[in-house]
């Protein structure tokens, strides 16, 4: 069964201070539809870097990035792109602190045409989904740090996406809870059939992959 | 639109006292333009009200004068206005600022006997003055002091008996009382001057033509004044507080527009990680503008209310000063509290302007390293 990548990196440069940091080097990189990729390699080897191309959150110097029929690397739309495709998760959950779990999920949905009180239900269904039906009305600072990392997987699936980019997103947790988002990270994809790429240099996290790519000096190593 | 308003007001709510102070601050210029144009209009109002209580066509004053109390006419003047062809009947009026019981500026008006009904309709009660020693008070002087026809007056040493009461809805003339002319005159050792004489033109003649002749004829040195702008012209203290007020409306708009792109401009630096994270999330530059003029909108919105209330409570401490109420009377309208939501939403828009556009600029990435 061999599926035609749906996502596809080729031949991406990226260079800081005019060329002086050259944090990656020429990147291929395919990916399939529902596929659960790792991307694993010592720190400033390029991982946040790639995640920050392909979500669209930076533009390469050189090269192609394609998702499904849309090339990220034009540049254009990337508004409407980031919330209709992809959900980020970061290392540090950076969540709003002023709003309550229910709110922080919501964010990447205000302004849709969807009324809200079906937005509002797919946020508590998610929020049920990660285990947090008792703390909807809980604000960031009341929750421990595993509770907020989930309200921010939540948060992540609320448009949707076709692609999830984790970057470290177990960093700031311990064993248990870092297992329990990993676990949910799996369901979700498994059940929407999202794409998932992960960014850890923890190997028990990337074994949780169906995939591994090393990436050193900004060059991928297929693992 | 609806969550982004919910969003913006709950930013707010997180920097409680830095709002309230901001709102508090553009609060202070809306109250002040609140209560400067309630009293401006409220001016303009009993003027024209004064003009339209009498049954002059016009009133005649002296040319150049910064008000019609400083205007001087001479026996001549006004024995030459009394016979241009067209003159019906005219009255003679001359002002008299005395102090009775605690009030150091009671206005009173001396007016010659004909041209008392002219001037002032017919008395509510009594009947006019017809002697040196009587008096007839203004409705609201009668009520201020408790006094009735048949009661006695002291103004100066002098006691007069009060005759009639009459009321013509101006407040300075309610509030005030009508003597003889002759004994106006007598008391400020003016005797044979008027400050101004009210005509009325015969029917069949045209009130402008009247009005040109007499200018004409006196040479210059009288104006005849037909309508409230005329009246504008001449009275060099109404536009003064005119331009006054402006200036300091002028001003207190600035102050508000500088406290709100203050306001602003700190809460967006505390928040570019936060509006990283906006952006990240898919949120476009437009609707990061949106939020922050959401927020300047319920900032406008709030100074809008307790402005508009800090402005009425200010005139009605200002209208407890008697002398003060005797001359001026506030008129609140609709088109007040217009004025000033929109000079709320655009001083807040205008602050927040640039503030808003910052925050766009923000690329999400940067944003997100910022800490
Ligand atoms: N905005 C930037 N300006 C300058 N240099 C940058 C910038 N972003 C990344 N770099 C550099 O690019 C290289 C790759 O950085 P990147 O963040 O992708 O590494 P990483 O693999 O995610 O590392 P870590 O595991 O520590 O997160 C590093 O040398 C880093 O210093
Ligand atoms: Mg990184």
């Amino acid at each position: 069964m061999n599926e035609k990548p749906w996502l596809v990196v080729n031949q991406v440069y990226k260079d800081f201070d005019q060329g002086k940091i050259k944090a990656l080097r020429g990147v291929n990189l395919s990916v399939k539809k529902g596929e659960f990729v790792a991307l694993e390699g010592p720190s400033g080897s390029g991982k946040s870097t790639l995640l920050h191309l392909i979500g669209g959150l930076e533009q390469p110097n050189q090269g192609e990035i394609r998702v499904g029929n849309f090339i990220v690397s034009e540049g254009k739309n990337l508004d409407h792109y980031r919330r209709q495709t992809v959900g980020f998760i970061f290392q540090l959950h950076n969540l709003l602190a002023h709003l309550n779990a229910l709110e922080n999920v919501l964010i990447p949905t205000i302004g849709s045409k969807t009324p809200l009180s079906q937005r509002r239900e797919r946020a508590r269904q998610l929020l049920i989904r990660v285990g947090l039906e008792k703390r909807l009305h809980y604000r960031p600072p009341q929750l421990s740090g595993g509770e907020r990392q989930r309200v921010a997987v939540a948060r992540a699936f609320i448009n949707q996406p076709q692609l999830i980019l984790a970057d470290e997103p177990t960093g700031a947790l311990d064993t248990q809870n870092s297992a329990a988002v990993l676990q949910l990270l799996k369901e979700l994809q498994q059940e929407a059939r999202t794409t998932i790429i992960l960014v850890s240099h923890n190997p028990a996290v990337t074994a949780a992959a169906e995939r591994k790519i090393k990436i050193i000096d900004g060059r991928i190593i297929e693992g | 639109m609806r969550e982004l308003l919910f969003l913006a007001l709950k930013n707010l709510q997180r920097q409680k006292s830095r709002s309230l102070l901001t709102i508090l601050g553009i609060s202070i210029g809306i109250a002040t333009i609140v209560a400067l144009s309630a009293l401006s209009q409220g001016a303009m109002a009993s003027m024209e009200r004064a003009l339209q209580s009498n049954d002059f066509d016009f009133i005649v004053a002296k040319k150049g004068s910064a008000d019609l109390i400083l205007s001087y006419l001479k026996p001549k003047q006004v024995a030459k206005i009394k016979k241009t062809p067209g003159v019906d009947a005219i009255a003679e009026v001359l002002y008299w600022m005395a102090p009775v019981e605690k009030n150091p500026y009671f206005l009173l008006q001396g007016i010659n006997r004909r041209g008392m009904k002219l001037a002032l309709g017919e008395p509510s009660r009594g009947r006019w003055p017809q002697k040196d020693d009587e008096i007839m008070l203004g409705k609201l002087a009668a009520e201020n002091l408790s006094l009735e026809v048949g009661d006695m007056l002291k103004i100066k040493e002098k006691n007069y008996r009060i005759v009639g009461i009459f009321a013509t809805g101006v407040a300075f003339q309610d509030n005030g009382a009508v003597v003889l002319l002759k004994t106006a005159q007598q008391a400020q050792d003016l005797t044979e001057t008027v400050n101004l004489v009210g005509v009325k033109v015969a029917s069949g003649f045209s009130v402008n033509e009247v009005a040109e002749k007499i200018e004409q004829d006196l040479e210059g040195e009288v104006v005849a004044i037909v309508n409230l702008e005329d009246f504008e012209s001449i009275d060099q203290g109404l536009k003064i507080t005119q331009g006054f007020s402006w200036a300091i409306s002028f001003l207190a708009v600035i102050i508000g527009a500088i406290g709100v792109m203050n306001t602003m401009i700190m809460s967006v630096w505390e928040r570019v990680r936060e509006i990283g994270i906006l952006r990240a999330l898919g949120w476009s530059r437009k609707e990061v503008i949106l939020m922050i003029l959401a927020e300047a909108l319920w900032l406008g919105i709030a100074a809008t209310i307790t402005g508009s209330l800090l402005g009425l409570g200010a005139t009605e401490l200002l209208m407890q000063v008697p002398m003060i109420s005797a001359f001026l009377q506030p008129l609140f309208n609709l088109s007040i509290f217009i004025q000033a939501a929109v000079v709320a939403g655009g001083v807040t828009l205008l602050g927040s302007l640039y503030p808003a556009l910052k925050a766009a600029g923000f690329s999400p990435l940067e944003a997100l390293r910022y800490e």
